[in-house]
């Protein structure tokens, strides 16, 4: 032992070891959480206190309590050579909206409830349905349970009109606007929906500046887009297009105008006089479809369009390979311009995630279609994503937007299990700890074995002990 | 697949490092003076070299301050394990008499 070393006994030792390697393994772990974040448990502190600090509470003369589970029932109906199938659930003051989900995909958003009639059903087959009431109280939504219901093997159907209606503006049903459709946000979102499933849905809005894209709406018809940019304050016009992907005579649009207002005229809201009833009055005039006879060329708007489409099989990609990209530059105005537009490719999973990004200068005169691949990160989770395809000269503003999946990448399988390189990941934040724990235990060991040494070595030490020989051929 | 095995060897490596980091501290808290100097330069240049084997573990491509503290932490590890080798060598020198 070495002189002016105090003995202390072997439990105040033990006690001391294990407080020292608490401290330094608790440290660790919260200095890794803080930077590194999956599934740490300060992560998931920071997480819940920022959930807290950004709850907004409504007081509306009582405190409401959180959405209910909404409890569907429905039946399929058939009058009047009108097939549908009718939901309806209990109303609930505690819920602002609601979100219907059919078959894993979303039909409606934003719908007030609580009937729902779904007319885009075919005879004699069986759709689950979901609802997911929205309300202002914490966590603010509820999530019914799955209801199925068959249609019947029966029913006239007359010829269906391809329908193609804008449904909610800024996450809010068309018809709580009571035709007076302002925003402050100076980029409004919108949904519609239609009965050409998969259609390709072209938007031009074109108020300041000019806006095209496109986009898709899902297996149910539903569709949805959010301005890229910023829109000046005053009175826009929306016009969609729903084009059936595979007939592209079949073709149903419609319009929207809505007004974009600044905070302080939200704030105090015009008396609703004379001149203003009169104005509503214009303004519900104009909510209607624009005569399907007036093609998207007729509307002033960007020099050409860009369509986005998906080449890989099925939509599909896995984690870590390339997403395929074919583009096409549809023209639409004579002469073309002759330059270089800044194009901007951009991944983004539904809750707004941007997993890839890039961009190249690309001269559209010169091009009408190109194909890109994107690298996927291999740690992407599995899910739904959007490719965006976007540029823009300034003052036209244009993009195209198709969706895929990503499929998780298989590590390795054992018969019916597979594990993917993802779970593997999500499971890491615990496999970390326990292999830190480990690590600390054989420091620990290392430490007592060497406070355990008789000697300290040192240079002069291997010399004396005849760990240092001579050279061969060297004399003593 | 390819990729996978190129994360499973990065996890490997990992793994490896820690035991060469406790190792290594082992190794230093036995030796003195200039055994325990190159040791301890050592020492760092691993625990660079974890770091930077670590971060990309974690963090999705095209991150670039992961990519620049990933290069920092190389250059570290280089620097680091040169002059650990360095005062090894010195020692060395010393004790075979080649300076004295």
């Amino acid at each position: 032992m070495k002189k002016g070393v105090k003995k202390i006994s072997k439990l105040r030792r033990v006690a001391r070891m294990h407080s020292v390697f608490f401290l330094i393994s608790f440290g660790l772990y919260v200095a890794l959480s803080a930077i590194f974040t999956p599934a740490f448990m300060l992560a998931d502190m920071q997480t819940k206190s920022k959930a807290l600090a950004d709850e907004t509470i409504t007081l509306v003369g009582k405190v409401l309590d959180s959405p209910i589970e909404p409890v569907v029932s429905g039946e399929a109906i058939c009058s009047n050579d009108n097939l549908g199938i009718m939901l309806n659930w209990p109303n609930d003051e505690n819920s602002e909206n609601f979100d219907i989900s059919r078959d894993g995909d979303i039909l409606i958003t934003g719908t007030n409830g609580p009937i729902y009639i779904d007319n885009q059903v075919s005879i004699n087959t069986a759709y689950s349905y979901v609802v997911t009431a929205h309300g202002p109280m914490g966590p603010g939504f509820a999530i019914s349970q799955p209801i199925t219901i068959a249609t019947p093997s029966e029913c006239g159907i007359s010829n269906l009109l391809p329908i193609q209606k804008i449904t909610t503006f800024q996450l809010q049903s068309i018809e709580a606007y009571a035709g007076n459709p302002q925003t402050t946000n100076n980029q409004p979102s919108f949904s519609g929906l239609t009965n050409i499933p998969n259609a390709k849905i072209s938007i031009i809005l074109h108020s300041g500046p000019a806006i095209t894209a496109t986009t898709y709406a899902n297996n149910n018809g539903y569709w949805s887009w959010e301005c890229p940019v910023t829109l000046a304050l005053g009175n826009h016009t929306l016009y969609t297009i729903a084009t059936d992907p595979n007939d592209s005579t079949i073709t149903a649009s419609d319009s929207f105008q809505f007004e974009l207002i600044s905070e302080i005229t939200a704030v105090s809201p015009q008396k609703d006089t004379h001149d203003n009833k009169d104005k509503k009055k214009t303004q519900e005039k104009k909510q209607s479809s624009f005569p399907s006879d007036v093609s998207l060329n007729a509307i002033p708007s960007t020099p050409f369009s860009i369509e986005v489409s998906v080449k890989n099989p099925e939509h599909a990609v896995y984690a870590g390979s390339d997403l395929s990209i074919n583009i096409d530059l549809l023209k639409k105005t004579l002469p073309f311009p002759d330059k270089e537009f800044d194009f901007t490719y951009t991944v983004l999973s539904t809750d707004g995630q941007i997993i890839f990004e890039n961009s190249e200068k690309i001269n559209p005169t010169q091009i009408n279609s190109l194909t890109k691949n994107l690298a996927i990160p291999i740690l992407a989770k599995a899910g739904k994503y959007r490719v965006i395809v976007q540029t823009s000269d300034g003052s036209d503003f244009i993009s195209g937007e198709a969706f895929f999946q990503i499929k998780e990448l298989p590590l390795f399988s054992a018969g019916t299990t597979t594990v993917s390189l993802t779970q593997l990941m999500q499971s890491l934040g615990w496999l970390s700890l326990l292999f830190f724990l480990f690590f600390i235990i054989l420091l620990s060991i290392e430490y007592y074995q060497s406070r355990h040494a008789l000697f300290q070595i040192t240079e002069n030490y291997l010399r004396r002990h005849g760990f240092v020989t001579k050279r061969k051929g060297v004399g003593r | 697949m390819n990729d996978s095995i190129i994360i499973l060897s990065h996890l490997f490596i990992v793994i490896i490092a820690f035991f060469s980091i406790a190792y290594t501290f082992g190794v230093v808290w036995r030796v003195e003076k200039k055994l325990d100097i190159s040791f301890k330069l050592l020492l760092v240049a691993i625990i660079a070299f974890t770091v930077s084997e670590i971060i990309p573990i974690f963090t999705l491509e095209g991150n670039d301050l992961a990519q620049a503290t990933v290069v920092t932490a190389k250059i570290i590890f280089i620097v680091f394990f040169l002059a650990g080798i360095l005062e090894m060598r010195s020692m060395l020198r010393k004790m075979d008499g080649e300076i004295k």
